[in-house]
């Protein structure tokens, strides 16, 4: 996939991004900074209409809209719900973004408050994600450090307060009108609707409930705009999606590669010394160990009195090759190795699978 | 059985208590909290959180049997939690619950008598991804095979 295209999985590298002093190094923030600090909430709220963004927890309705159905003018306090109750069987895109990127989320509550006017915001996570659970909140509490939340965030006069709050093992929380009966410390039954949530939802008061994965995307869409967001979708649908895939999976082979393990038995090479010589001094090990027998090696003298021997010839048939590493492991001078990660071992002969110096000396160490 | 909350508990559930406007909305994390230090509630916890939350026991007792999470009887020290939703059960997961039914001698729900392993099934973990999985206590474990939670099993002492 071209990288151009990624837009939650862009930053994704470093290690420990969940930490908020890599999540700043790697450039994290700078969409806070940017809304807070040059941007109204009236101009934020028409470009995330622009970009074309939709929820992304399922039934796919305009996040704009969504936040514009919250009354602007009232003196009632509004309310912020993160879903983070992901159960729908084979999702599993939340949890990625909670272990990878808590601040990217993070930084999505940050601008909706801003946007909507939301003094608090709550994360409903389910009960079942503990672990996931104790990373949000230490990110969290990194962000309450560094300025990102409490008051007066960035000296812009903007409070927020966010605060997790963990489910309890039950599926029909993620529906939203229940996850606010569940967050009010009640049994997770639907509310009617309307009204809805947006005028009368978290205590009775005017509520924005997003998915995880919709805010995630806020940051991106306020530091690259609108225009580039909508770019990377469909025309009424703004942005990419995360999937989660599990089980056997169907690659598009050859033009797309699966990854290999880091271990992998691959076509062999031969080492060679600082000289260009090959590593290999002739002793058979290999060959005798080989089950297949499929490695012959003709032993020759060398000048060098230091080196006795060395191969004239090494040839491995790979028509009978079984990839056990066998000779890797039996080799006392570290000059075989399948690490070449070469796996498309197709000829249309015989003979074109058989071979030689020529072709297995790597000259690399 | 009576059991007092000991001051610790006490001072995080008041911290608790200030995130909230309304008391009642506390009442799960408040109820987290009470499981996390005793293993399970119990009908004079739900009497006591009650009290604390100025609300009545029986709005307490209808959420603690609503979750599948809050434990009314004292449960093993792992409680292994088996997924048995969709991708898990494609990927062998039932096989997974058979072998630990055999191997346990515990019908889902039971608590083996020396009260070390209680087994449940439970649906999707949100672990597809290494499907089949499951859970021991909090900490997630997948790609399971026989010898896989054999050795987990083994593990757990």
């Amino acid at each position: 996939m071209n990288t151009e295209q990624k837009i939650l999985t862009r930053d994704l590298g470093p290690e420990n991004l969940h930490r908020i002093d890599v999540y700043l190094q790697s450039g994290g923030y700078r969409a806070v900074k940017k809304a807070l600090t040059q941007c109204q909430p009236g101009p934020i709220l028409e470009e995330i209409k622009k970009s074309g963004l939709r929820g992304r927890g399922g039934a796919g309705f305009p996040t704009g809209l969504k936040w514009s159905f919250v009354p602007q003018k009232t003196d009632a306090r509004k309310y912020l719900c993160v879903n983070a109750d992901e159960g729908e069987p084979g999702t599993f895109k939340d949890r990625f973004i909670l272990g990878h990127l808590p601040h990217l989320l993070i930084e999505g509550v940050i601008i909706a408050s801003y946007a909507v006017g939301i003094p608090t915001a709550y994360v409903y996570i389910r009960g079942e994600y503990e672990t996931l659970a104790r990373r949000l909140e230490l990110a969290i509490d990194e962000a309450y450090e560094k300025g990102f939340l409490g008051k007066d965030i960035l000296k812009s006069g903007f409070d927020l307060d966010l605060f997790l709050h963990r489910g309890a093992g039950a599926y029909i929380c993620g529906e939203e009108t229940a996850l606010l009966e569940s967050l009010e410390g009640k049994r997770g039954y639907p509310r009617l609707k309307p009204p809805f949530p947006a005028t009368v939802g978290l205590f009775q008061k005017p509520t924005v409930i997003n998915n995880i994965e919709t805010l995630a995307n806020i940051a991106p869409i306020i530091l690259y705009g609108a225009d580039w967001f909508l770019s990377r979708g469909l025309p009424n649908e703004g942005g990419t999606r995360l999937f989660g895939v599990s089980g056997a999976v169907t690659i598009q082979y050859p033009e797309q590669k699966k990854e290999l393990a880091r271990r992998h038995r691959s076509l062999h090479r031969l080492m060679t010394r600082a000289d260009g010589k090959p590593r290999c001094v002739a002793c058979f090990l290999c060959a005798t160990v080989c089950p297949s027998e499929c490695i012959a090696i003709e032993a020759a003298e060398d000048p060098d009195p230091e080196i006795q021997k060395y191969p004239a010839a090494f040839v491995i048939d790979l028509n009978r090759c079984c990839f056990c590493g066998f000779c890797v492991e039996a080799c006392p001078e570290d000059a075989i190795r399948m690490d070449t990660a070469e796996i498309d071992l197709v000829q249309y002969s015989h003979e074109d699978l058989i071979y030689g110096l020529d072709r297995l000396l790597d000259g690399k160490d | 059985m009576s059991r007092a909350f000991s001051v610790a508990l006490k001072q995080k559930i008041d911290e608790t208590l200030a995130r909230y406007p309304e008391k009642r909305a506390a009442l799960l994390p408040v109820l987290h909290l009470v499981q996390n230090e005793t293993g399970f509630i119990s009908a004079e916890d739900e009497r006591t959180v009650a009290a604390l939350l100025d609300i009545k026991p029986i709005m307490v007792r209808e959420v603690v049997t609503f979750y599948t999470m809050f434990n009314r009887k004292p449960p093993g020290r792992f409680h292994i939690r088996v997924c048995t939703n969709l991708s898990c059960s494609l990927a062998g997961g039932e096989k997974m619950v058979d072998y630990l039914k055999t191997r346990l001698g515990l019908q889902p729900g039971q608590t083996t008598p020396d009260g070390k392993f209680t087994l449940t099934e439970v649906e999707c973990l949100g672990g597809c991804d290494q499907a089949p999985c499951l859970m021991v206590n909090f900490d997630h474990f997948g790609n399971l095979d026989r010898d896989k939670i054999e050795r987990l099993l083994e593990s757990l002492k």
